[in-house]
């Protein structure tokens, strides 16, 4: 667990990790949410623990080119220059299969699906096919956005060198960019698919559920990565970024 | 063959690599005349000098030939670095020089008598069909009319021009492409346009030319797999089926020319004052997102072009050809390409304010050119769109008569 570090009940600029035992928590279970509900991510309640020192690590330690594990781990993952360019791409990927997934699920449907009135056929109608392109455009642009960034976060950990300042803010931007590519592809499927759709087992539906509820975590927040990006570009100093820097 | 001075590396040709280092030698001077391009609408003399120093025509240009005879993508890297400065330069090597290799796969006659002429070489085709007839008679093709869009005819000493042929007794025919020496033809002037202007794209007009039989080849077999130039050139793309590397070559232009939009509104926003405050406009968080906006489309772009290339390249070396979802993914990727440029470009252009209307801003000038690039069929979005969404939900392709061809091939998606 994350957490602000006080000290005689006064808050201080420290920040650590504390690592707890199930046993010690309280499970709460509030996880009643519009999407990823499968995750169980439930809230942990603690009632006043003592946590050995053992157990913590700061966020500055944890960060740095050296935390405590490197020490044990030669692997250069455990080592690597973290900074704006490497966090947050983790989620991405889950965004990307979930609109990927989306897209098959919405094509197998359509492919078969007959209109509930009129017995019309939604796969012949032109609108229905160019936003099917358009989506499928879109995904698979998120999905270059995403290897392209790929390759350069795994040269840096391999190499061991530090993310330039122009990677740190290109890279959040790409991230922010293909979410919101995989949010809108799968939106403007969902929205042509009719009220037969909106019962709990379709599939597509709970996709694009699964993507709202990731879209909502600050990596890939849109209003928060495009500036700094912007503002480098046109010469003007990047206000600290999310990351600590 | 008349010799004319081999540029340097003819012995040892270029690599990509030095062919795009002498592009970007090129671009300034390139980005200094683009205004007066568009003036005179046409390649400046110098320009067209220019390109035939660096080699740039010559990428396709087979090696028997005195060319580099190289396959897909060097050309297009070279153009798409070209047009960031100047689309209508771009045009001239991306498109028209691509017309080389449209030659290379006629008979070796045509082959002769086109680089027999120089190895400097350019030829331009009038591509759509306008008052234009082609009459198979008893001497032979009888060729009358007018074909529009021939980029660049002022500075080629061949031309083609395509279309239906007429017969006599009315029987079906394949359409032709038909070769003329530019002394053949007459070159009208109507260009007057409002983007790509300096390619000078004006009207062929052919008075009435009995044409020999060796000049006039089947279109069909002409971007079929193997050619009758596939007999002397060995490079695949004398050997493959060529329409797709002829779709995808524009689209390096308008990725360009994007790119070039997107730096001419950072150097010009960077510094722009507020005409009525005086205050900085690089400081507005809205104008911050639109380059932001912009800049993530024109990358996205830049990728599925680069991945097309790619794939378009791994195809010809393979000698495979391209599969039913090849073909529609590339397409539905190309438009979705100009799509992307257009919708970034425009973001820029409205935020310039009545500033950006100029034409000497080079960003309204890309804006430009991007509307009129992306008004070709290749990048109608609702055409390969349609496509790909039939295809894509099992049903059959559309031909462009409106007809629905027999089988729908199995969707990938």
């Amino acid at each position: 667990m994350p957490g602000p570090v006080e000290d005689a009940g006064q808050p201080t600029a420290e920040r650590i990790f504390c690592l707890l035992r199930r046993g010690e928590l309280t499970i709460e279970d509030t996880w009643h949410v519009a999407g990823m509900r499968g995750t169980g991510t439930k809230d942990v309640r603690a009632d006043e623990l003592f946590v050995p020192a053992h157990r913590t690590v700061s966020f500055k330690a944890f960060n740095s080119t050296s935390p405590p594990g490197a020490a044990l781990h030669r692997a250069p993952l455990y080592r690597f220059a973290r900074g704006p360019a490497s966090l947050g791409g983790n989620i991405l990927w889950p965004m990307l299969g979930a609109a990927e997934g989306a897209l098959a699920d919405y094509v197998a449907a359509t492919r078969v699906r007959v209109g509930a009135l009129f017995g019309d056929k939604p796969a012949e109608q032109s609108p229905v096919q160019l936003r099917l392109s358009e989506s499928a455009a879109e995904i698979k642009a998120a999905r270059l956005l995403l290897e392209a960034e790929n390759r350069i976060v795994a040269g840096r950990i391999r190499d061991g060198s530090a993310f330039t300042d122009d990677e740190n803010v290109e890279l959040p931007r790409d991230r922010a960019f293909a979410a919101k590519l995989c949010v809108q592809a799968v939106e403007r499927l969902v929205l042509q698919m009719g009220a037969t759709t909106i019962y709990d087992p379709s599939p597509v539906r709970r996709h694009f559920r699964d993507l709202n509820a990731m879209a909502t975590q600050i990596g890939v927040n849109w209003d928060l990565t495009m500036p700094p990006y912007a503002r480098r570009a046109l010469g003007l100093p990047v206000a600290a970024a999310l990351g600590g820097h | 063959m008349v010799k004319k001075a081999r540029p340097p590396g003819r012995r040892s040709p270029p690599t990509p690599e030095q062919l795009v280092g002498r592009a970007r030698e090129l671009a300034p001077v390139l980005r200094e005349r683009a205004q007066a391009t568009e003036a005179l609408r046409r390649l400046p003399d110098e320009t067209m000098r220019a390109l035939y120093d660096a080699g740039f025509l010559r990428i396709l240009q087979p090696k028997r030939y005195g060319g580099y005879g190289m396959g897909w993508g060097p050309n297009t890297r070279v153009a798409r670095e070209l047009a960031k400065v100047c689309p209508s330069t771009a045009w001239i090597i991306a498109v028209v020089g691509m017309h080389s290799t449209v030659v290379a796969r006629l008979p070796k006659r045509c082959q002769d008598a086109v680089w027999g002429t120089s190895e400097d070489m350019l030829i331009s085709t009038g591509s759509a069909q306008t008052t234009g007839t082609i009459r198979k008679t008893a001497e032979g093709y009888r060729v009358a009319g007018t074909w529009r869009f021939a980029s660049g005819v002022d500075h080629a000493p061949w031309v083609m021009v395509a279309g239906r042929v007429e017969t006599e007794d009315g029987s079906a025919h394949p359409n032709a492409r038909v070769l003329f020496p530019k002394g053949e033809i007459e070159v009208v002037d109507t260009w007057y346009v409002e983007g790509m202007c300096g390619t000078g794209s004006k009207d062929i007009n052919v008075p009435d030319v009995l044409v020999p039989e060796w000049r006039v080849e089947n279109a069909m077999r002409n971007f079929g797999a193997n050619p009758p130039g596939a007999a002397v050139n060995d490079d695949y793309l004398c050997q493959v089926p060529f329409q797709p590397y002829f779709s995808n070559a524009l689209f390096s232009v308008i990725v360009g020319s994007a790119e070039g939009a997107y730096m001419d509104y950072l150097e010009i926003t960077g510094v722009r004052k507020g005409a009525i405050f005086g205050n900085p406009i690089r400081e507005l968080a809205h104008v911050q997102q639109r380059l932001a906006e912009s800049s993530a489309e024109i990358k996205s772009a830049g990728l599925l072009y680069d991945w097309a290339v790619r794939l378009l390249h791994e195809r010809g070396i393979a000698r495979s050809g391209l599969s039913a979802s090849d073909s529609v993914e590339l397409a539905r990727d190309r438009a979705f390409i100009a799509k992307l440029c257009v919708s970034a470009v425009t973001r820029l252009v409205r935020q310039m304010g009545a500033m950006g209307l100029g034409d000497d801003n080079p960003v309204q000038r890309h804006y430009r050119d991007q509307l009129v690039m992306a008004s070709q069929i290749g990048a109608n979005w609702d055409h390969h769109g349609t496509a790909f969404g039939r295809h894509a939900f099992g049903l059959a392709a559309v031909t462009p008569g409106g007809g629905v061809t027999a089988a729908a091939p199995a969707a990938k998606n």
